[in-house]
Parts: structure tokens; sequence; C-alpha cells
């Protein structure tokens, strides 16, 4: 009789265990702070230039392959604009008619240099889609 | 949606000699709600926006995925459930400004905007007060309003309700220049 006491003690308590750690990884997944691409493998790498002229002639294709993945780009910079708090940077891709814009990701501890305009970046971030520019959000420049 | 982005096409060839349009691709639009149970705060810093201060028109448009919220799993359900994001990955706004401006000469100008918001594929009129501002040559604009999901189809389950304000709070920061 007391054997069986015990064996469903050790029930109960492996279901509150159960029930607890369940608990606390949702109560983590539910408030996880955003993360950035920092530790993502990009789905592609490849030039600004290309990367714009594929979504461009296609821009309903674009979206299904790249939308929401996170990209890594070769390009040169041909604007930077800062703000308050962080700022965003144009790639060219070789015609006037748009390129990449890529706003920055910022963590509040990391102070980070603008590139200068002309220079060639190596930079990753999360596809968004397409306006007149491709657009890239949490973006982490990899290599000045 | 390519009307918009035709528009702002057009702008920009034509703005070597009407410098009455200001431009940008990095304006903010942010969206907020506060309640006991939850803080939601997600931000846009790619708003393309087009400002004709002769024929006081004005146009917004954003890609809805350039939403980033302070928590992973908000941003998720923004995207996946609630604004669903792939099927209406656009937002826009098309309207006119009025108000009296002489945007010859820096200075704070309230105006009142009025226009068509269109979110998840649902358009609505709305009248906001908004400030420009041109100061050297730049012309800023601020407006707050707010709009209620459900007016745009957004359907957000009973069990999170109490979770999201009624009206979500809506910012706008922009700064155009005539480039």
């Amino acid at each position: 009789m007391k054997a069986i006491t015990n064996k469903k003690r050790a029930i109960y308590i492996s279901i509150v265990i159960i029930l607890l750690v369940t608990s606390m990884y949702a109560l983590y997944l539910y408030n996880k702070p955003h993360q950035g691409v920092e530790n993502e493998i990009p789905v592609l790498i490849t030039t600004a230039t290309n990367f714009y002229q594929l979504y461009s002639e296609n821009e309903g294709a674009g979206d299904k392959k790249f939308s929401g993945k996170v990209i890594e780009l070769n390009g040169t910079v041909d604007n930077v604009e800062l703000s308050d708090s962080t700022f965003s940077l144009h790639l060219n891709a070789g015609t006037a008619l748009g390129g990449i814009n890529c706003s920055m990701y910022f963590p509040k501890n990391k102070q980070i240099e603008p590139p200068k305009i002309g220079s060639m970046i190596l930079i990753k971030g999360r596809c968004t889609g397409y306006l007149m520019d491709v657009n890239l959000v949490d973006c982490i420049i990899e290599k000045k | 949606m390519k009307k918009i982005l035709l528009l702002i096409f057009i702008c920009q060839v034509f703005l070597t000699v009407h410098s009455q349009v200001y431009l940008t691709r990095t304006g903010f639009i942010g969206f907020y709600s506060k309640t006991p149970f939850e803080d939601i705060r997600a931000e846009n810093n790619q708003v393309y926006a087009a400002i004709d201060t002769r024929n006081k028109d004005i146009a917004f448009v954003l890609l809805m995925k350039g939403f980033v919220f302070t928590k992973e799993l908000m941003q998720e359900h923004f995207n996946e459930n609630y604004a669903e994001t792939d099927k209406f990955p656009k937002a826009n706004f098309i309207g006119k400004f009025s108000g009296n401006a002489d945007f010859s000469k820096d200075g704070v100008y309230p105006v009142t905007v009025n226009g068509n918001l269109t979110i998840h594929g649902i358009s609505h009129n709305i009248q906001i007060p908004a400030t420009l501002q041109m100061k050297a040559g730049k012309l800023t604009g601020h407006a707050q309003f707010y709009i209620k999901p459900e007016e745009f189809n957004i359907r957000i389950p009973s069990i999170v309700r109490n979770k999201i304000e009624e009206k979500m709070n809506i910012i706008v920061d922009i700064s155009c220049t005539p480039k």
C-alpha cells in the first residue's frame, strides 16, 4: 500500500515538474525580446545589385523566396541617414530607380559607427519586401 | 499600391525642376498600446513618403513586415495572425493637407491631413491634425492619431483582447528633403 502511495507521489511530483518547466518555457517564449540576425544563417549571399535585380524583375516571386528571410549582401553605401536612436544605409544597386534600404539593428548597449558613403560593406539583415528599394531590417555590418 | 510608388517616382523625376516636392525613404511610424497586462511597441523606420507643398498632396507607403516589435512572439503573431503580412504586405495613405503655410520661410505650420488610409486591404477616410515644419530646407512632419484594428478587419481573439488597447496610438515622424 505504501509502495503504491510512493508511486503516486512520484507521478504527481513529475506532473508538477513538467507543468512548471512547460510554464516557465512558455513564459520565456512569451517575453523573449526581439532577436537580431547575428546568429542566423543567411538563405542567400550575393551582391546588392544582383539582389535588387532578382526582386525588381518579379516582386511576387521575390516575396515568396525572400520575404522574412535573412540575406547577406555586398555593396557600396550611397547614403547614410542618421536619426536620434539609429541609422539607415542605402546600398547602390546600379540603377537610379532604387537600391537596398537597410535599417540597422541597434541594441542599446552597442554603439556602432556608421560607414562612410562610397565604402564597400558586407551587411546581413532580414528582408521585408520591395517598395522602390528592397528593404532589410535588423541589419548588422559583417565587414567594412 | 503601384499608383503610390508611381507618384513617389514621378515626384523624384520632377524634383530637379519642382523643388516643392519633398521625399524620404526613412520615415518613422510607430504604434503603441498600453494596458495593465501588456505594453506593445512596434516601430517602422522605412516609411516612404512624398509631400508636394505646392499641390498639398501627401502620400505614404510602408511594408507591414518592417514593423519591429520589442518582443519576438508579438511580432510573429502580428505578421501571421493579425495583420497577415504575407497576404497584405503593404499599407498606404494618400491624401491632402490643408491649412495656411508659407513653406518659403522656416516655421512650424499646423495643418489638417485628410485622405484614405489602407491597411490589411481595407481603406478608410481619416482626418487628423498634424504639424509640418520647414527648417533649413528640410520639411519634417509629425502626427499622432488613433485607429481601431477592427475597423481594418484585423480580428483580435477575445482571449487577448483585454491585453490590447481598443484604439492603437499611432505616431508619425518624417523628415523629407528636396533632393
